[in-house]
């Protein structure tokens, strides 16, 4: 059996080279049509259009890199980057899985378990949206129906809110307990709102507002955990 | 040449379905590599079939927004690009933002406008949605390794500290989506609330009556039924 070290290395290598590979597949796709049907842009044009993009979603990517990387661990973080919808899909349904096993992220058992929920999430996202691609035109009347529309307008706060009761109602990290981790939500949400109503909204900031309070929520609850009112405890068996 | 026959031509479908299967095969990789070592570990089983069976249940509600995304796109940029992109490296709250910023900084008022030009901007636009990712697809090649080791080793050396702070690291996220609900109007609040009350409803009922299996699917109910009750709150708001 491979020790820890070995397995890291050896999922961060696939990683990295299926993921580099997949840097070449994506820009292969523009270049063969373009060749193909003789519509190849100037290079001034492609990159005025794509230096907007570039310089918006780069720090994005970095936020998103230092914020969630250490939730997700190597091999799960390779395959969300690369499928995409990051918070809406992957990192929820990992952190779920997560927290239904009672298992913590950075841990070896966070690691295979993130994994696993985000490579069954992507095939499962693809399945639906190759049904949708094959189906548009018969689904038309379907997605533009009011009520559809309403209820996915509102995907986020029905996530969030299910998300928000079992991340604060459950301290369990394995073979421990964390007494009153709620407790440190508090502060983040306290400057959010300070940010979003008082000063500027962070709408299309949030990759760095994210990346801004990861050492706020750390220091916080390091403050409470000093003062007691945060406890880790071994945990007690089940009945 | 007409935009459509390219956009929505049979080698950009072959392509497109090509860089998705490769994608899906990486997935299938990572899901064995990540099961062998779960067996290594020895992860009870029932632990890693109800984590499969969780993330799958709780997928597909989100997805039918992505699928709704796809919807929106393709009467502008034709089917297998924005299914390509919404299946792969995209995000459904960014894609319609980056083909609208790629039409713009060619000129065009609209992203529907840029079709009426004929095939050439199509090239344009998908380059640039694809340049934009570049730097953060570098990054994530770079730096996740470091990242994580570097998360893993804090962990160890903070001892008790480190779980709590693994552990409240999400409060970030939570914090940042959660707090602009407020300000989106009631319906969004309605939602939110109805989600909070439904998650501790069913986790009640879960315990409650023992149904362990209720236990794994209690974020997927909560968050379909949520986005149904969106519907009424909204009739009721009108």
């Amino acid at each position: 059996m491979e020790n820890r070290e070995q397995y890291f290395n050896r999922i961060n290598r696939f990683g990295r080279i299926s993921f580099a590979i997949f840097f070449v597949l994506i820009f292969a796709i523009p270049t063969i049509v373009c060749a193909v049907y003789d519509i190849f842009p100037s290079l001034a044009t492609v990159l005025k259009a794509t230096m907007g993009l570039f310089l918006i979603l780069t720090p994005i990517a970095i936020s998103e890199i230092v914020s969630f990387v250490p939730l997700l661990g190597s091999g799960a973080s390779y395959l969300t980057f690369e499928t995409g919808n990051v918070s809406n899909i992957k990192l929820p349904c990992a952190m779920n899985a997560l927290k239904l096993a009672g298992v913590q992220p950075a841990s070896e058992e966070g690691e295979v378990l993130s994994t696993i929920s985000v490579a069954v999430s992507s095939i499962v996202t693809t399945a639906v949206i190759l049904i949708t691609a094959l189906l548009l035109a018969p689904l038309a009347p379907v997605f533009a129906n009011p009520s559809v529309r309403i209820a996915t307008a509102n995907v986020l706060p029905a996530l969030f809110g299910a998300l928000m009761v079992s991340f604060m109602t459950s301290g369990d990290a394995g073979a421990v307990v964390v007494k009153g981790q709620w407790k440190a939500i508090v502060l983040p949400m306290l400057v959010v709102a300070l940010v979003h109503y008082l000063i500027f909204p962070i709408k299309g900031w949030e990759g760095v507002t994210i990346l801004v309070l990861l050492p706020i929520t750390i220091l916080g609850a390091r403050f409470l955990y000093k003062k007691g009112q945060i406890r880790v405890v071994p945990k007690e068996p089940k009945a | 040449m007409d935009f459509f026959k390219v956009a929505n031509g049979s080698l950009l479908f072959v392509l497109v379905a090509a860089g998705i299967a490769y994608v899906m095969v990486q997935c299938v990789l990572f899901l064995r590599m990540a099961l062998k070592r779960g067996r290594e570990l020895g992860i009870d089983k029932k632990v890693i079939s109800d984590t499969i069976k969780s993330s799958a249940v709780f997928t597909i509600a989100p997805s039918i927004a992505v699928a709704l995304g796809l919807a929106a796109m393709a009467p502008s940029l034709g089917i297998p690009w924005p299914w390509f992109r919404l299946s792969v490296i995209g995000s459904v709250s960014y894609e319609l933002m980056a083909a609208n910023m790629a039409s713009s900084a060619l000129g065009f008022a609209k992203l529907g406008d840029a079709a009426a030009a004929g095939a050439e901007p199509l090239g344009a636009i998908m380059f640039a949605m694809t340049g934009g990712l570049a730097g953060a697809i570098i990054l994530d090649i770079v730096f996740i390794k470091k990242v994580d080791s570097l998360a893993v080793k804090l962990k160890a050396k903070a001892g008790d500290f480190g779980t709590v702070a693994i552990g409240v690291l999400f409060f970030a996220v939570l914090a940042v989506f959660v707090v602009p609900f407020f300000g989106q109007g009631l319906v969004a609040v309605a939602t939110f609330c109805t989600s909070i009350a439904l998650t501790l409803i069913l986790a009640v009922v879960a315990k409650k009556y023992r149904q362990a299996w209720l236990g794994n699917f209690i974020l997927a109910f909560s968050l379909i039924l949520s986005m149904c009750s969106a519907v009424l709150w909204t009739q009721l708001v009108k």
